[in-house]
């Protein structure tokens, strides 16, 4: 956990970058052009930047994700596929120090890099990286797991397995990720079958919004104004990523106008084209079941 | 285990409501209208249970396997009757012909001699024919509202009790196949006598709070409150700082991601935290829970802790005091730790959960006192605060700042009628979100 936390207050050196250079996280720094933030990591964050491999799941899906499994320190959670090693950081960065994330692929060479990338981020005490077939071989642990996470293309094939990946004497929680509704029918059947409980079928869309000021005008106004002043007057866009002179002039034309009536503001979702379909998640309960005593 | 004095979640088979209480010898637990008493359930892993006549039996959860595979050979034997008669088949697929049931020749009969008659007696036959109807339609059932009690009062199982509904109901035979699933698994749910009882966590008690009353929780709901716990990066050894409207829930699940590890700094109204159910009802121990270290609002005002004077010694009642006294230092002794995390800024993240405090009045205590690269992040179910703190976010030069909400909606998955959920609660809420950052180079 070295690089992610560093406890001599925030001082860090970075050797990739700046040979001896020391700085605080937040602080700025210039380069060649302009500046740039040094901020500390997160699962979020790298989310974010990592290099993709395959589809990843973005914040909200992780997020949900790890609250229908109740992840937690020390919990233990077999995940299948690793995919880019996203989901891979959540779970891995909220069960630490005292848990432990096995994580199955079928691609060796995807495995492999996540498994150098955990290990980089100073995650490799708490996960295994294991390059297996779910659906054929089975998770690599048995009557261990709190919560099992899949996002293959047949999780109905694995319910089986992930039922014997669970503790038996605690039970626990099961979620899957799936594009399609046929697979979500597929699984829900298996599900069943095992004996998991409270099978939910959820949809989670998540949207962006900024802020935009309103420029309202009258009608005789509009019939007044010319097609060249119209210009100064329309819609200005107070969003991040503006560059600073144009902040300042929008800084002026807003008090400009506060002068002469109150300032509207609104949302307006940002960028205007956003996702409207990632997947569905199944999520299930396994009760605690001794098979030895089986009272039916 | 189900122990006594700790909470347990609740839930109904088949029902949408989940109930968070705690275990109490010989008190009683009503939910949707089913009755019964812990006191058998104490000792037993969580499970499945059975409530009857008042008392909790385990049963397996294989269980409700087998009730399916019952209703599934009752499907059969009813296709084998629909293909023995053609004309049946025909009647229980053509549903216009369920209002006559059996009765409808008669009602022909009846009608046929009267043709012949003047307008005024043609009105009255009609009106006849519609009591006639409204009557069919009443003794469809022949299982009595008494019947039906008194066989739950004996404590006959519940699919006994659903499989003399189906008996009893004259329509059933002419119904579709699909009719007749769909009210066998109504009848189950609405007469089921079986109960999850199931351990805390931050997933049950935010639904139960969010489907009884939203309001309660600032309209907080799961997706959102996950997401809240992302963008603020709060994990194990995190020191996160949260004000909140929502009864707890937010430093709950922050309590819960630390795992014993880091600091939950929550700030509080009055001289004690109040009013949190949702964290007593998580049984956290006692190393996870000495992570939550309450902070009084007046200390932040104040900018010091106020010690209050200690000669209020009531001589009647010696031990009171002292008790009193203990439980007092105790509380001082958590705010000093709490207080001294604070004013070191050694705060990673700051969440606020807004109902009617306006977010930016907070901030503008709080602000000087977080580091640089710590994380903010305020939750409202009102737009105009959002715009309101993104524009004082933005002008202390914070980056990062992303405005996100979120539609979440829940698909009823069965064969031959996988669908998204009709209509559900989709009341909920606007995230902001922020990194602090020093402005200087």
């Amino acid at each position: 956990m070295h690089k992610w936390r560093c406890r001599i207050k925030y001082f860090k050196k970075c050797d990739n970058c700046y040979n001896n250079i020391y700085f605080r996280y937040g602080s700025r720094i210039s380069a060649t052009a302009g500046y740039i933030y040094a901020l500390r990591p997160s699962a979020d964050l790298w989310t974010r930047t990592l290099l993709r491999q395959t589809q990843i799941l973005y914040s909200p899906d992780c997020s949900l994700i790890l609250t229908l499994l109740d992840v937690r320190p020390g919990a233990i959670i077999c995940e299948s596929g690793t995919g880019s090693g996203s989901l891979s950081h959540f779970l891995a960065l909220a069960l630490a120090p005292d848990g432990h994330l096995y994580t199955h692929d079928i691609d060796e060479v995807r495995i492999k890099k996540v498994e150098s990338e955990l290990r980089v981020h100073g995650l490799g005490a708490v996960t295994t990286c294991i390059h297996r077939d779910v659906t054929e071989d089975g998770f690599f642990v048995e009557n261990a797991c709190d919560g099992v996470f899949l996002d293959i293309p047949s999780p109905w094939l694995t319910v089986s397995h992930a039922k014997k990946a669970f503790n038996r004497s605690r039970g626990g929680n099961f979620v899957s990720f799936s594009p399609c509704i046929e697979q979500v029918q597929k699984l829900c059947d298996a599900l069943k079958r095992e004996a998991f409980i409270q099978i939910e079928t959820m949809e989670l869309l998540p949207r962006k919004l900024k802020v935009m000021n309103i420029s309202e005008t009258t009608l005789k106004e509009f019939s007044l104004m010319t097609a060249a002043e119209k210009k100064p007057k329309t819609m200005v866009n107070s969003g991040s990523g503006e560059r600073k002179r144009k902040i300042d002039e929008d800084t002026a034309e807003a008090m400009q106008r506060e002068e002469q009536l109150p300032q509207k503001r609104t949302l307006l979702p940002s960028p205007p084209s956003q996702p409207t379909h990632t997947g569905y998640l199944t999520c299930a309960k396994l009760l605690p079941f001794f098979d030895e005593t089986s009272d039916t | 285990m189900i122990e006594n004095s700790l909470y347990v979640a609740i839930q109904k088979v088949g029902g949408d409501h989940i109930k968070i209480c705690k275990v109490a010898r010989k008190q009683e637990i009503l939910i949707q209208k089913l009755r019964f008493r812990f006191d058998d359930a104490i000792g037993q892993p969580y499970g499945l249970f059975e409530a009857s006549a008042g008392k909790l039996r385990r049963i397996c959860p294989s269980a409700l396997n087998s009730e399916t595979v019952e209703h599934h050979g009752f499907s059969q034997t009813d296709k084998s009757t629909l293909t023995e008669s053609s004309c049946e088949t025909s009647s229980a697929d053509n549903n216009r012909n369920k209002t006559d049931g059996g009765n409808s020749s008669i009602l022909e009969s009846n009608s046929r001699p009267d043709l012949a008659l003047e307008n005024m007696q043609c009105v009255a036959e009609k009106l006849v024919k519609n009591e006639s109807m409204i009557r069919l339609s009443r003794s469809r059932q022949k299982v009595s509202q008494e019947e039906i009690h008194q066989m739950k009062k004996d404590g006959l199982p519940a699919q006994h009790l659903v499989a003399r509904l189906v008996d009893g109901n004259l329509s059933f035979p002419e119904r579709t196949v699909y009719s007749k699933k769909k009210y066998i698994r109504r009848k189950e749910n609405k007469h089921s006598s079986r109960l999850l009882i199931l351990k805390p966590s931050i997933r049950l008690i935010a639904q139960s709070y969010y489907t009884k009353d939203p309001e309660r929780i600032a309209n907080l709901r799961l997706d959102l409150l996950s997401h809240i716990l992302s963008l603020s990066a709060v994990h194990f050894g995190s020191r996160c700082l949260v004000f909140e409207q929502c009864a707890g829930l937010m430093s709950a699940a922050v309590i819960d991601r630390l795992g014993g590890y880091g600091a939950c700094i929550h700030l509080h109204r009055g001289s004690t935290a109040q009013s949190i159910p949702c964290i007593d009802g998580m049984n956290f121990d006692s190393k996870v829970r000495s992570t939550f270290l309450p902070l009084r609002i007046s200390t932040l005002l104040n900018g010091s802790i106020v010690e209050p004077v200690d000669d209020q010694i009531d001589p009647s009642n010696p031990e009171l005091p002292e008790t009193a006294f203990k439980r007092r230092r105790e509380r001082l002794e958590t705010e000093r730790i709490a207080w001294k995390l604070f004013i070191s800024q050694e705060i990673d993240s700051f969440i606020i959960i807004s109902k009617d405090v306006k977010p930016i009045d907070i901030l503008q205590y709080v602000w000087s006192s977080l580091p640089f690269a710590s994380r903010i992040v305020v939750y409202s179910s009102i737009s105009e605060v959002i715009i309101d703190t993104f524009n004082w976010l933005k002008s202390r030069d914070a980056i990062e700042v992303q405005i996100h909400d979120a539609f979440l909606r829940s698909h009823t998955v069965l064969p031959q009628n996988t669908r998204p959920v009709m209509q559900q609660l989709v009341v909920s809420g606007i995230i902001i979100s922020a990194i602090k950052v020093n402005p200087e180079k």
